[in-house]
């Protein structure tokens, strides 16, 4: 039973300790963004209908960091098989892309800011060649991933809605 | 603001924070504060108070939150990324301290002297106000699913029906009604089946014990799910 509480108290200070530490603000990981809530729904209703360019690419990203949980990996996998199977074609011949992207890897963490991340995300990207021209945050996710038919539909209209330039 | 209008955004904002305390993703604190609120069932006043204070702490914490990011005073991403990831770190040994001392095994001497049974008369009285604090802390404990329905179901939401205030309160009391149902629920039963038997103290000791139990194993998890990145599947 000694042994127990010991082992207790010890994992207690470790993990405050680590907690501490950790809590330090680290500078270059700092948000920088000064995005304000009005701003962020000004920013899901950005884009009008555009013409489709010749090398108009879209790029659909699912946007993690390093805790996961049973839901994020529900609208990973949704999305994902649903872009992999009703965009085969797109995907084969490179209009289409998907890309899972962990934030907290080196070198990501520039996505947050890019996007004005808040949590686990799919934001749907319009290229014209190497120039990003539109992006979507498709933030009505975390309300429709309990229903998968509806949530697939959902991710399905909006890829469908950008492709043919009309990203709303 | 018409009065249907109200109703309706108050019911979407209700919704959301159900939707937030139903998800797998704050199961372990909800089990926590679940055993928590609920233990003192031998003094049914005591649970409700400790329910009702539970509530108004998530609700508090939610309405501070928001009046911040809907006023423009920090950003969405700044305030939600921060809360994620440093506040869960305190969680798992905050879980795990409470259940030392529920357990009172916390022997620590001060100035040669033990504890004292001052000191642990005072945390156990603190215990109903301790619920709202808990309510507080877990609100702002947030997790991916919580942070994708408040800020991009419930802010807007609120933004667009200009209601700062109202929906904010009424998303923290949806997040917390499982948790007041379920202890409510524990509570009575265990005070029924204790009355009926005349066994109410023995067995509120094995309440307090279980709660402890509970706070222990919760703290454990969630040090090895924040502290340590480990992932369990909640």
């Amino acid at each position: 039973m000694k042994f127990l509480h010991g082992m207790l108290l010890g994992m207690f200070a470790v993990s405050a300790f680590v907690a501490c530490n950790a809590a330090q603000p680290k500078p270059q990981k700092q948000a920088t963004s000064k995005q304000t809530a009005t701003e962020k729904t000004d920013s899901t209703k950005a884009v009008t209908a555009m013409p489709v360019a010749a090398n108009t690419k879209i790029v659909v990203y699912y946007f993690h960091g390093n805790a996961r949980c049973p839901t994020c990996y529900k609208l990973e996998n949704f999305a994902k098989s649903l872009v992999e199977t009703d965009f085969a074609d797109q995907i084969r011949n490179g209009k289409i892309e998907w890309k899972t992207i962990n934030v907290d890897d080196a070198g990501n963490e520039h996505f947050t800011n890019d996007y004005k991340l808040y949590t686990k995300s799919v934001i749907v990207s319009t290229r014209e060649g190497d120039k990003e021209v539109v992006w979507k945050n498709l933030d009505q996710i975390w309300t429709l991933v309990g229903d998968q038919a509806q949530y697939m539909g959902y991710i399905r209209k909006e890829v469908r809605a950008c492709l043919e330039g009309k990203c709303l | 603001m018409p009065v249907n209008e109200t109703f309706i955004g108050m019911s979407a904002a209700l919704w959301l924070g159900i939707l937030t305390s139903i998800s797998p993703c704050p199961l372990a604190t909800n089990i926590a504060a679940i055993s928590y609120v609920g233990r003192r069932v031998a003094k049914t006043r005591r649970v409700l108070m400790a329910g009702l204070l539970y509530t108004l702490g998530r609700s508090l914490a939610y309405l501070v939150v928001a009046i911040i990011v809907t006023k423009g005073l920090l950003s969405i991403p700044g305030v939600s990324n921060f809360l994620q990831k440093y506040i869960n770190l305190f969680i798992g040994p905050i879980m795990l301290a409470v259940g030392l001392l529920l357990l009172d095994i916390w022997k620590f001497s001060f100035n040669g002297g033990g504890m004292g049974s001052g000191l642990q008369v005072r945390i156990d009285k603190m215990g109903v106000w301790g619920a709202g604090v808990l309510g507080m802390l877990f609100a702002l404990a947030l997790c991916p699913v919580s942070a994708g329905l408040f800020f991009g179901g419930l802010v807007p939401l609120a933004i667009k029906n200009h209601s700062a205030i109202l929906f904010p309160t009424v998303y923290g009391i949806g997040t917390a009604v499982p948790v007041l149902g379920f202890s409510l629920l524990l509570a009575f039963g265990a005070h029924l089946v204790g009355t009926a038997f005349n066994k109410l103290t023995v067995i509120e000791i094995w309440v307090r014990r279980i709660t402890a139990a509970v706070m222990l194993l919760v703290g454990v998890v969630l040090i090895l799910k924040h502290n340590f990145g480990l992932y369990f599947g909640i």
